[in-house]
């Protein structure tokens, strides 16, 4: 049965239909005569690469813009909805990327915010807050603890408490962008039982994505956006996440990228023992000690906020070291400066481009000069040499296919996909003997990515060791040999990717280790296989 | 409009939006003389006429004043040579993301150090005296900078407050010295007169007034410094730590390093502008010599957008400016009112964000991008 | 030749009777509106405008740099140019000597021997040993502050005969009246004047003596809101209308009748350059003439400032005008 596109009479069904939306902005144009149709009690995920307007929508939707052109129907009524105030009106929330809570503030007292319960005394009514909250918490079945502080709670809880916010403010309809971005799968899952509790009493859940396997696992249909054009819509038992995946690309795509098997070499980067800091001076790498060998990539799978990107900055020089020590090539890096470890071949992809990875004020041959200016060819006798440079950043734009592909732009005006492309090619030009890679297809489209991945799968087949860090467990999946599961600072174990499957990986990054995983899991296996033989 | 066109035509606009404010100013408080001659209707003709003569008046003496002449050229070009150094000084301390409020200071201490070498080195021939001197003046203004730099650079202080606080010692010591241990003579606090072979040569002369070869100093530095800042390695460094010192350090340049070389740099240029005062102008050393030409550095590093080319055309403005206002007042427009406009015009040429915004530029670039983007 | 002679005088008579005689005074970057020394020289040039129906103008400089161009662009329009306060000295000094055919009159600025230029002083001790005198006799404290600019010569006058005028009462009455002593190192930083003038009164000074031009705002700022019993003591010009009752007196120097007197002499033709100092006998220190504090002051004391003076011009005592003529005074 193909997607229902209900004529006006049904909208009293629909929570929400969203009829030949327009929104221009400055730059551009983010949603191009978008219809959208969620029926009530459902979920309905959005999908779409990033800048394909999904967020653009809800957006509108919530009232933080208003739309060029269109009409928005809230449970059948035609409603105009100015400002975020009006949408909690008409019973829609919003659970943004970001969270907004006060860290200080314990959880009750942030679900009341702005709406507080007040006394005969018109004072704040901290009791009647922590009743209506655990109230609604047991409604809902999302549980937290009233009294503890934002600022002590894990992210999957703090996710909770923002859906509690919009709940106390009423809402019937839940807008979630991107929910899980920032959790684990296993906080995910626990997610994905809260979501359909919600729609049991009666809520419907509007869900932005761009993980084709949580939108198969949860939503009842979907649509898919491209480009700020709506390309499909389709109930969720009709589809597959291969035929979603082209719709949001607009062509055939690989999921995986194909690899062979290769021999690892000797070591080019071997840490022993090594403890850094973070910003706040708490221990945030504790004691790791691994080896990255010539011609393989090795993969640090983990939730982010788990040291890696400490790890990360340690090891190119860009952060103190406590204790330990670092070999590249069998040179001692610990305490040299990041122009001394880039000069032995060491090139790093950062996890933050917009930070460390591109100015964004100087144009693309400026970047791609970046931590070279002062090398021979581009510079002679402290000189520049603008002609060496200009050829160079040309070749290499046109390499990595950098679009539009002029040397004189502005890197901000690059678009995220391009940027990072910049960046790859420019480190690649180094042509290293170990690399590290941070995030590299964070906030890309599928076309990007793959892209990426085809280039770290050729650096490594071309001999050069790397060491990939990514929240995205498919990519560690596709691209690593081996995979080190990192938590708190530690190792929780390590795998071949063929070797382990994702419920185990999902349990080592919260914290078991993935010795006592197996070992419970064989136990468990064991107890089931016993009990079929006494049956 | 392309973007290297805007960056000239903000900057102009800005002065004519600023004298356009000013002659209605200057409108307002013309004395219109003249008795009533009882017809309401030739009254206000005779206002109007009289008060846009005084208007004419106005500008013609502020124009005739700063380039009506070739007096008036020397003296607009005699301003200009410090303006051209504390604006250098400043607009590269913006490049680097410092912002160097201290020129003041380092252009005095530059100026006192500079002079208590010029006055005690009689007999020395001028080729060995004025580069010695000079390096002097430019070592005490980069020194001074320099502990800024390296507070910033070693605790986080910020240079905005160090610089403020360097200001106000710099200001003391030069006070101290030259009404104490290095005064002479009467009327102004002073030092006495510098060596012959330390006063720099002049340019030309007329009457009481003379043009040294400081200026040509002044725009070669500027020179120097577009060389060192679009066609250098050092500038590349110096630029991308201003823009983004994270991306500088992970690119392998030494983001403190270069601030303290930086504030350096910038106080040395501060320095140069006071040490070329001392030698060039007055040959000694005023407690009052710098009289916030340190701060003037400023406004002309934003006017001239920073662009070493930028800032002598931006010290010309306001030297221009300066000079021909002052003319303004022999035909009796009132000093403040001449200071007054002086202040709008450089509000306004700063305020370039606000020009752009009443213009709708930004709105409509933006605008035409996004559609091209996504018709694309 | 004789025709020759007619000839030059009748120019010289039509320039002056037919020609717009201008008059041009550059001020420091104190400028008008000090209530002191720059307004002070600009009012005798006002009267001596409206007198004798000349063009008087005025211009103000902002910076050290101003001072050469200003007095050259004014001499190349006037007749006369007037050139006040001691920072102009050095620029007088350069451009006095091109412009041989203007009269150029310094005021506060010490003889130079350049033929066209008539400089004028003052003996600020004088005026400033009455107010001092004044100040001893009216403390109820026994002590009494001085704030002075910068420690230029005209503003170490006013300090030695302001310590002098102390010394003279303690002797004639055997009292010990103490003075303090302080420089705010400026002449424009009114709010630094008023800080200092609290930090003396709050050292027991009731009566404070401000020479030290803008800065001395900020002390009648501090005199007024110190209210009953506090005063304050005003230079230059009469400044006790600034704040009427809490200025005890002003220690007035001649500007106006100096600047009055030069751009009369050059308009009738007596111009001649040289150095005057002016004092008690010409009338350019004294006094003023306490319009609003006269009757919380004892006739007897108005009377002693009287015959004091005129034992000063007398020559039964000198007032000292060095810091060695006080110490040999104070002896």
């Amino acid at each position: 049965m193909p997607f229902h596109i209900p004529e006006p009479s049904e909208y009293p069904h629909y929570a929400v239909v969203m009829k030949g939306i327009v929104k221009q902005f400055p730059t551009v144009l983010a949603n191009d005569h978008v219809d959208l149709y969620v029926r009530a009690g459902e979920i309905h995920a959005i999908v779409g690469e990033n800048g394909a307007g999904k967020s653009t929508l809800m957006n509108l939707l919530y009232g933080l813009y208003t739309p060029d052109a269109g009409k928005i129907h809230i449970n059948g009524k035609e409603t105009l909805i100015k400002g975020p105030a009006e949408a909690i009106k008409a019973g829609i929330g919003m659970v943004h990327q970001h969270f907004m809570l006060v860290g200080p503030l314990t959880i009750a007292e942030n679900i009341v915010l702005g709406e507080e319960p007040l006394d005969s005394w018109r004072f704040f009514d901290l009791k009647a807050a922590k009743k209506r909250v655990r109230e609604l918490s047991e409604t809902y079945g999302l549980h937290v603890d009233v009294d503890m502080r934002i600022e002590d709670i894990p992210v999957g809880t703090q996710q909770r408490v923002e859906i509690l916010k919009t709940l106390y403010r009423g809402a019937n309809i839940l807008i979630l962008d991107e929910p899980t971005a920032v959790l684990t799968p296993q906080e995910a899952d626990e997610l994905f039982v809260v979501l359909r509790n919600l729609t049991d009493k009666g809520k419907t859940i509007i869900f932005i994505t761009h993980k084709l396997n949580e939108v198969m696992a949860i939503s009842d249909n979907v649509t898919v956006m491209r480009l700020g054009k709506v390309t499909g819509r389709i109930p969720i038992s009709e589809t597959s996440p291969r035929q979603l995946a082209n719709m949001m690309v607009g062509r055939e795509v690989l999921l995986r990228v194909e690899k062979a098997e290769k021999k690892a070499g000797e070591a080019v980067l071997a840490v022993n023992g090594l403890h850094v800091k973070d910003n706040r001076g708490l221990e945030a790498v504790k004691d790791l000690s691994f080896t990255v060998h010539q011609g393989e990539i090795l993969g640090i799978a983990g939730v982010a906020g788990n040291g890696q990107t400490e790890l990360i900055e340690a090891i190119a020089g860009l952060r103190k070291k406590e204790k330990g020590k670092i070999e590249l090539c069998g040179k001692d890096i610990t305490h040299s400066s990041p122009r001394d470890i880039r000069e032995l071949g060491l090139s790093h992809i950062p996890e933050d481009r917009y930070k460390h990875g591109l100015v964004k004020e100087f144009p693309v041959y400026y970047n791609i000069l970046l931590g070279r200016h002062y090398l021979p060819p581009f510079s002679k006798n402290g000189f520049l040499r603008h002609k060496q440079v200009y050829e160079r950043a040309k070749f290499l734009i046109k390499q990595f296919d950098v679009r539009p592909p002029s040397i004189l732009m502005l890197a901000e005006n690059l678009s995220g996909g391009n940027q990072q492309k910049m960046v790859v090619g420019r480190e690649i030009d180094y042509q290293p003997r170990c690399m590290l890679v941070a995030q590299p297809t964070r906030g890309l489209d599928i076309g990007a990515i793959e892209y990426i991945h085809r280039t770290l799968i050729g650096l490594r087949d071309a001999g050069v060791g790397l060491l990939l860090v990514s929240m995205e467990l498919e990519e560690i999946f596709s691209l690593s040999d081996r995979i080190l599961i990192m938590f708190e600072g530690e190792f929780m174990g390590e795998a071949k990717p063929g070797e382990i499957t994702l419920e185990e990986i999902g349990l080592a990054m919260a914290g078991t280790p993935l010795a006592e995983v197996r070992k419970t899991e064989a136990a468990s296996a064991g107890k089931s296989e016993t009990t079929r033989v006494e049956s | 409009m392309s973007k290297g066109w805007q960056r000239i035509f903000i900057p102009l606009m800005a002065v004519v939006i600023a004298l356009a404010i000013a002659s209605v100013i200057i409108l307002f408080i013309a004395e219109v003389p003249g008795p009533s001659t009882g017809n309401l209707w030739n009254d206000f003709w005779n206002q109007i006429g009289v008060r846009f003569s005084f208007l004419g008046r106005a500008f013609q003496a502020m124009f005739e004043g700063a380039f009506g002449s070739q007096f008036a050229w020397m003296n607009t070009v005699i301003r200009m040579t410090p303006l051209i150094l504390t604006g250098l000084a400043v607009g590269f301390g913006f490049r680097a993301g410092v912002f160097n409020i201290g020129a003041e200071g380092q252009m005095a201490m530059g100026a006192l150090m500079a002079t208590i070498v010029a006055v005690n080195i009689p007999g020395l021939p001028m080729f060995v005296a004025i580069p010695v001197c000079m390096l002097t003046g430019m070592l005490a203004g980069g020194v001074w900078a320099g502990i800024a730099g390296f507070l910033k650079a070693k605790t986080g202080a910020h240079e905005v407050i160090s610089t403020i606080m360097l200001n106000w010692i710099a200001s003391n010591i030069t006070n101290w010295a030259v009404t104490a241990p290095f005064a002479t003579g009467s009327g102004t606090p002073k030092s006495p007169e510098i060596a012959v072979g330390a006063k720099l040569p002049i340019l030309f002369s007329i009457e009481a007034t003379f043009l040294s070869y400081g200026i040509i100093v002044a725009v070669l530095v500027a020179f120097v410094m577009y060389i060192i800042l679009y066609k250098t390695s050092m500038g590349y460094e110096v630029k991308a730590v201003g823009f983004n010192p994270y991306a500088a350090e992970y690119g392998g340049i030494q983001v403190s390093k270069n601030l303290i070389m930086t504030m350096a740099i910038s106080g040395a240029l501060a320095g140069l502008a006071g040490t070329l005062e001392s030698m060039g102008l007055y040959y000694r050393f005023y407690g009052t010599l710098t009289s916030g030409k340190g701060f003037d550095g400023i406004s002309i590093a934003l006017i001239g957008q920073n662009h070493p080319l930028g800032i002598i055309f931006a010290s010309m403005l306001i030297s221009g400016l300066r000079t021909g206002s002052n003319q303004m007042q022999f035909i009796g427009v009132p000093k403040h009112i001449v200071t007054i406009i002086q202040s709008i015009i450089i509000f306004l040429v700063a305020a370039e964000r606000m020009v752009r915004t009443i213009m709708g530029w930004d709105r409509k670039k933006k605008v035409k991008d996004g559609l091209a983007k996504s018709a694309s | 030749m004789k025709r020759l002679f007619v000839l030059a005088l009748v120019l010289l008579v039509s320039t002056v009777f037919f020609g717009n005689f201008i008059v041009t005074m550059v001020t420091d970057t104190g400028g008008l509106g000090d209530q002191s020394f720059n307004d002070g020289t600009w009012s005798g040039i006002k009267a001596a405008e409206k007198e004798l129906g000349i063009t008087a103008k005025v211009v103000q400089s902002y910076e050290q740099a101003d001072y050469v161009p200003n007095l050259s662009n004014a001499a190349k329009e006037s007749r006369v140019v007037v050139a006040v306060g001691f920072m102009m000295e050095d620029a007088l000094m350069q451009v006095a000597p091109q412009y041989p055919n203007v009269a150029f009159v310094g005021i506060d600025i010490g003889d130079m021997g350049i033929p066209n230029v008539k400089t004028y002083t003052f003996k600020e001790q004088e005026c400033a040993f009455l107010a001092g005198f004044l100040a001893a006799a009216m403390t109820k404290t026994g002590v009494v502050g001085y704030i002075g600019g910068i420690p230029i010569p005209p503003v170490q006058r006013f300090e030695w005969g302001y310590r002098s005028g102390i010394h003279m009462w303690n002797k004639l009455f055997d009292d010990d009246v103490t003075v303090l002593i302080g420089y705010t190192q400026s002449f424009t930083d009114s709010q630094k004047g008023k800080t200092m003038t609290e930090a003396q009164y709050s050292q027991g000074a009731d009566i404070v003596f401000a020479a030290a031009g803008l800065c001395g705002l900020g002390t009648f700022e501090a005199a007024k809101s110190a209210g009953e019993g506090y005063y304050a003591i005003g230079v230059d010009v009469d400044q006790d209308h600034l704040a009427p009752g809490r200025i005890l007196t002003s220690a007035t120097k001649g500007v106006d009748m100096a600047s009055y007197y030069a751009v009369k002499d050059a308009y009738e033709g007596f111009f001649e350059g040289g150095h005057e100092n002016l004092g008690f006998i010409e009338g350019g220190a004294r006094l003023s003439e306490m319009k609003y504090t006269r009757n919380i002051i004892p006739k007897w004391i108005l009377v002693m400032l009287k015959g004091l003076e005129a034992q000063a011009i007398a020559g039964d005592f000198v007032i000292p005008d060095s810091e060695a003529a006080v110490e040999a005074f104070l002896k």
